[in-house]
Formats: structure tokens, C-alpha cells, sequence
């Protein structure tokens, strides 16, 4: 018993060391590009460091923090014509007028500036925030996610479902199916771009002139109600291809014995869909879902190339943090927070699908 | 003569599919046209699909900008990457599928959480990290930080290939006089191919299409990639489509080029892996 317990863990050892050293240089290349970098990223998050600069760094504590995500609601009260002493009235529109924002939002200890306005129980409220351009980044890149990742998945399902059922022409198919995925990002921003443009120039206006929809002069990258459906339009045309795929993979490990069963007992398409594809497709999507969202969040190339600047993700917003403000501690802070954001949704996925993460 | 059933279902289907194909294809079909269009036309309103053809965006491009260069470098970069991370996912996916040690599930957690980083986030460290190690505006440090992503999907879509091939393979060649290593290199990794193909061709992939480090970590055409080169044809009267157009067709093609290769590997192992990894 003895012995045979010795060389037993003699060869675990030999076993583990060989396991080690397999896995070393992996572990190595990690440390180097990704856990030590996220460490600095944290410390530098409580400085306020400035990039390329000579000035030593001070610890301000959660000061970066507070400053991105400090909000507040005013009221707005209504301004009152001095004639009538009643509410004062837009001459052009007929809306009633309310006191300027930048009167209402405090400016101690930090200065707070318009996000949006909004109206309850017949009141007119402001809501403020210290950095409101990451407060709208933060909310555009959330629209951004929700409604990519749902047309994605929607469409996604559709096509696996098609493509999983025999038919003719259906490599031809999935061939042209996967098109988009090989293109790389920053060509199909610069292609919808193109295809987008302001003018009759662009492909997409003649179109949808044709269709009796614009009047073929919409500037969809520059006029803020178009910017986020046009980016999103994108996104679901590179990356509906990726899902079908998954989610067609996830259909094929259905046995067939199954729905053979089911037609036996007299269940209808609609009825196998609801009973069997469904709950049998969730672990697949729930990795697929996971893998999309997490990339959706840190949507960058796309806004960065065909946005221009005029309106952030959140990625695209730390960027000109880090390069347009070279404030690397207040960067360092949007990086915090874009990882906190990630590991709530990664977790969350995990917690509602049930992921095995062995 | 056989009658062809048309089932209810597929009333619905088949547009629907056709509707998608095309909104899948119709883009590339206009970047290509669009290339091959003489300026004059590029420009006319309302746009017209078929014009007098004509190469003067891709002799512009090849011969009078630095695209070529990029070109190369993209070549020299995105196949170093893939060559590297493949020699250590390789490793890396046996280890973690065949052994049990005490740090298998935080290296595996470590692995997961680096594909959960935002690349803007890396980038004022990685730019301290390169520039402490002298590699800004180098192949060496371009390749290093592409590794940082490219080798945890490597290993662990490995790792779940290699859980799928039995024990007994490598332990029958063992027994036959084999060392351990001999015994990865000759009896599994043939059988493991197709995977070492889709993970080599996705690896590739990756670092031919990044476009943020690129941007910030290379400052010279001796260095710079072809995702740069393609976002800066915007001259003095606004942005050359005729070249940017010309420019991305010449991007897409290696890719496409991989995919029609290696179409069956590529969607197999990638699915599988993903899913049962």
C-alpha cells in the first residue's frame, strides 16, 4: 500500500511539473499584455496622471470616479412672462419655457452640465452630470448592446433554423452567409460609410428613395436620431453570420430522435419549437450571447471610424480621454468601469442560463 | 417526373433567406464595384452599378501610396502572430485538457477574463510596457500585444479539442516506445489538424484586422499595417473612395481567400470548441 501510494504521487508530481511547464509560456505572455497591464490600469485609475507629462502624479482617491459618474436631477421651474404672470410661451413653437439648465445644476463641489430634460406629473426636470459626455457614452453604448445583440440573436436563430433543414442551394448559402464576417471591421465601417452617404451619392438614400422612404438627402452618420440605428444596422450585418453559426452548430447536437418522437405523439412544428429546440439550444445560446455582448460593450472601430468623434462608446470615449485630454487617470477610471460593467453582464448570463464553466 | 413538395414553411423561408443573402452580399459587391468605377463615375448621381471599368484606384494605390508596404507588413505580423500562438496553445491546450494541477482553474480563469478586456482599456500600460521594453513602432511589439489575445482562444479551443480525443491514442504510443513528447507530435497532433488549422486561420485573422494598437503602437510605414493605411486616404478635397475602396478589397481578400480554404476546419472546430469548450 505504501509503495503503491508513493509513486503514485511521485508521478502526480512529475505530472504536475510537466503541466506547469506546458503551460508556462501561456501564462507568461498573460502576465505581460493582459493581467499586469489591468493592475496598472486600477492604480492609475486613483492618480490624476497625466500622459507624456513630467508632473509627478498625485492619489486623488476616488476623485476620477466621482467626476465620470456624479449625477443629479433639478427641477427646472418655469419661467413666468412678467406681463401675464403666467408661463412664459415659445413664440414660434407654442411650448411652454422653462429656466435654463446651466441656472438650476449645482456648481460646487463640481460643475454639472445637461444630459437630457424630461417631464413628470406636469414638471419640467433637468438631468445633470459632471462628465455628461460619458453619461450619454455610457448610455449609447448600452442602446448599442441591447439592440444589436437582439436583432443579431433574432435573425441569427431565423437562419440557423432555415439552414439547419435540408434544401437545395444551401451550401451556396452558407457560404455567402459568412461573407461579412471575413471583412475586416474598419473596411466595413469605411464601405457603410460609403454606402451611407449624405447625398444621392450614397447607395442606401437612392434606395430608400426608391422605396417612396427620405427624401434622399439623410445624413444618417451625422444626424444624432440616425447615428445609433445606422451603427447598429452595421454591427447586425457583420455579426448575424457569426451567431447563425453558433446557433446552428447548437442545432445539429439535437438528436433527430427527438423530433421523431414528438411527431409520433402528434406535436406540431410550432409545438417542437417551443419544447424541444428551445430548451436544448439554451446552454449554446447562452454562450453565444455571452461572447456577443461582451464584444458589443467594448464596441470601438466603429464608432471611432465612422462616427468621427461626434458621439462615443464607451471604449471610443476612453480613447479620447487617454489621447485627445491625456488624462491617463480619469482614462484609467472609464477602463474600471467598462470591466465592472463586463463582469456584471458576464455574470449575470452565467447566473440566468446556466453556463457550465467546466 | 418528380414532383417537388413546397412545404408551408418554406414560403416564409425562402425569401427571407434570399432577402438575407443579399443584404449580406450586396456591400461587398459595391466596395468591389466601387474600386473598379473611374472617378468620374464614383461620384454620379444617382449611383450606377454598372460603369466603364477601369484599374486606375488599384494603379493609383499599388504604385503611388505605401499600401504595398502595409500590405507586407500585415503579412509579416498576422503570420508571426499565428505561428507563435500556435506553438503555445499548442502546449498550453494539451496541458490544460490531459493533467489535474492546483492551478488549472485560475489559469483557466485567467484565460477567460483576458477575452473579457476592452483593447482601449490595455492600451496606456501596454504602451508603457512596449515603450519600457523598446519595442514601440517594432513587428516584435505589435506581435507581442496581438498574442495577449490571440493565444487564450487558441489554447482554450485546443484545450477543448484535445478533451475530445481519447487518453488511449497517445497511451498506446507510449507504451510502443514513444516518449511523451514524441506521442503529441506524431499521434495527436495529426488528428488534431483540423483544429490547429481553424485556431492558425482565426489567429490570422485577428491580427490582420486590429486596428486600434496598430494606430497607437507604430508611428512609421516601415511598421504600419494595412487596417491604418486603409483609414488614411482622406486627402485635401475629403476621403478618395475610389482608393479606400480599392485598398479594402485588396484587405479582404487573404481573408477570404483563408476561408474558402479552410471553410469546413474553420466552422467545425470553431463551433464545437466554443460550445462544448
Amino acid at each position: 500500500m505504501m509503495f503503491k501510494k508513493n509513486t503514485g504521487s511521485k508521478l502526480l508530481q512529475r505530472e504536475q511539473r510537466l503541466a506547469y511547464l506546458l503551460l508556462l509560456p501561456t501564462f507568461l505572455v498573460l502576465i505581460v499584455v493582459a493581467l499586469y497591464p489591468l493592475g496598472l490600469v486600477f492604480v492609475t485609475s486613483f492618480t490624476d496622471r497625466t500622459f507624456a507629462s513630467p508632473r509627478e502624479p498625485n492619489y486623488v482617491g476616488f476623485n476620477n470616479y466621482a467626476q465620470l459618474l456624479s449625477m443629479t436631477i433639478r427641477e427646472l421651474p418655469p419661467l413666468i412672462d412678467e406681463e401675464t404672470g403666467l408661463q412664459a410661451v415659445d413664440q414660434k413653437t407654442g411650448e411652454p419655457l422653462y429656466e435654463r439648465p446651466l441656472r438650476v445644476l449645482p456648481r460646487e463641489p463640481r460643475r454639472y452640465r445637461e444630459v437630457s430634460q424630461f417631464s413628470f406629473f406636469g414638471k419640467r426636470y433637468v438631468l445633470g452630470a459632471s462628465d455628461p459626455d460619458f453619461i450619454k457614452a455610457v448610455w449609447d453604448t448600452l442602446v448599442f448592446t441591447v439592440i444589436s445583440v437582439l436583432l443579431e440573436t433574432i435573425l441569427g436563430l431565423g437562419i440557423a433554423l432555415v439552414v439547419n433543414s435540408p434544401f437545395k442551394g444551401r451550401g451556396v448559402m452558407r457560404a455567402a452567409m459568412l461573407v461579412p464576417w471575413a471583412v475586416i471591421t474598419v473596411v466595413s465601417a469605411r464601405m457603410w460609410q460609403w454606402m451611407l452617404a449624405p447625398t444621392r451619392v450614397g447607395v442606401i438614400n437612392v434606395i430608400l428613395q426608391g422605396l417612396g422612404l427620405g427624401d434622399g438627402n439623410i445624413a444618417f452618420l451625422s444626424q444624432p436620431e440616425w447615428q445609433l440605428p445606422a451603427l447598429i444596422m452595421v454591427d447586425v450585418w457583420k455579426t448575424t453570420p457569426f451567431m447563425a453559426l453558433l446557433l446552428l452548430a447548437g442545432l445539429q447536437l439535437i438528436p433527430n430522435e427527438l423530433y421523431e418522437a414528438a411527431r409520433v405523439d402528434g406535436a406540431g412544428s410550432f409545438r417542437q419549437f417551443i419544447s424541444i429546440t428551445m430548451p436544448l439550444l439554451r446552454p449554446t445560446m447562452a454562450v453565444a450571447l455571452v461572447f456577443r455582448t461582451l464584444d458589443a460593450l467594448r464596441v470601438f472601430d466603429l464608432f471611432q471610424v465612422m462616427l468621427a468623434q461626434s458621439r462615443y462608446s464607451m471604449a471610443s470615449y476612453n480613447y479620447y480621454q487617454l489621447i485627445g485630454n491625456r488624462a491617463m487617470g480619469q482614462a484609467s477610471a472609464i477602463g474600471v468601469i467598462i470591466f465592472i460593467f463586463i463582469f456584471i453582464f458576464a455574470v449575470a448570463y452565467i447566473r440566468l442560463l446556466g453556463v457550465k464553466t467546466d | 417526373m418528380k414532383l417537388i413538395k413546397i412545404k408551408p414553411s418554406q414560403i416564409v423561408a425562402y425569401p427571407f433567406l434570399v432577402v438575407f443573402v443579399c443584404f449580406s452580399v450586396f456591400p461587398i459587391f459595391w466596395m468591389v464595384s466601387s474600386a473598379i468605377k473611374p472617378s468620374t463615375e464614383i461620384y454620379s448621381i444617382p449611383p450606377k452599378i454598372f460603369t466603364s471599368f477601369t484599374l486606375q484606384h488599384f494603379r493609383y494605390m499599388l504604385f503611388e501610396t505605401h499600401t504595398i508596404r502595409y500590405f507586407l507588413n500585415s503579412l509579416i505580423v498576422a503570420s508571426i502572430t499565428t505561428l507563435i500562438s500556435l506553438s503555445f496553445a499548442l502546449p498550453g491546450g494539451y496541458g490544460l485538457a490531459r493533467f489535474n494541477f492546483k492551478m488549472k482553474n485560475a489559469i483557466s480563469i485567467a484565460i477567460l477574463f483576458s477575452q473579457m478586456l476592452p483593447l482601449a482599456v490595455l492600451l496606456i500600460p501596454l504602451y508603457m510596457v512596449l515603450a519600457f521594453l523598446g519595442l514601440l513602432d517594432t513587428y516584435l511589439g505589435l506581435i507581442l500585444t496581438y498574442l495577449g489575445f490571440a493565444i487564450p482562444l487558441t489554447t482554450w479551443l485546443l484545450r477543448g479539442f484535445f478533451a475530445g480525443i481519447p487518453k488511449e491514442l497517445e497511451e498506446a504510443a507510449m507504451i510502443d516506445g514513444c516518449t511523451r513528447f514524441q506521442a503529441l507530435m506524431r499521434v495527436l497532433v495529426p488528428v488534431a489538424m483540423p483544429a490547429i488549422i481553424a485556431t492558425g486561420v482565426y489567429s490570422f485573422m485577428v491580427a490582420w484586422e486590429e486596428f486600434l494598437f496598430a494606430l497607437s503602437f507604430t508611428s512609421s510605414d516601415r511598421v504600419r499595417t494595412l487596417p491604418i493605411g486603409i483609414n488614411s486616404f482622406i486627402g485635401e478635397y475629403g476621403v478618395d473612395w475610389g482608393a479606400v475602396m480599392a485598398s479594402s478589397t485588396l484587405a479582404s481578400l487573404p481573408i477570404i481567400v483563408l476561408f474558402m480554404i479552410f471553410y469546413e476546419q474553420f466552422i467545425s472546430t470553431f463551433t464545437e470548441g466554443m460550445i462544448k469548450g
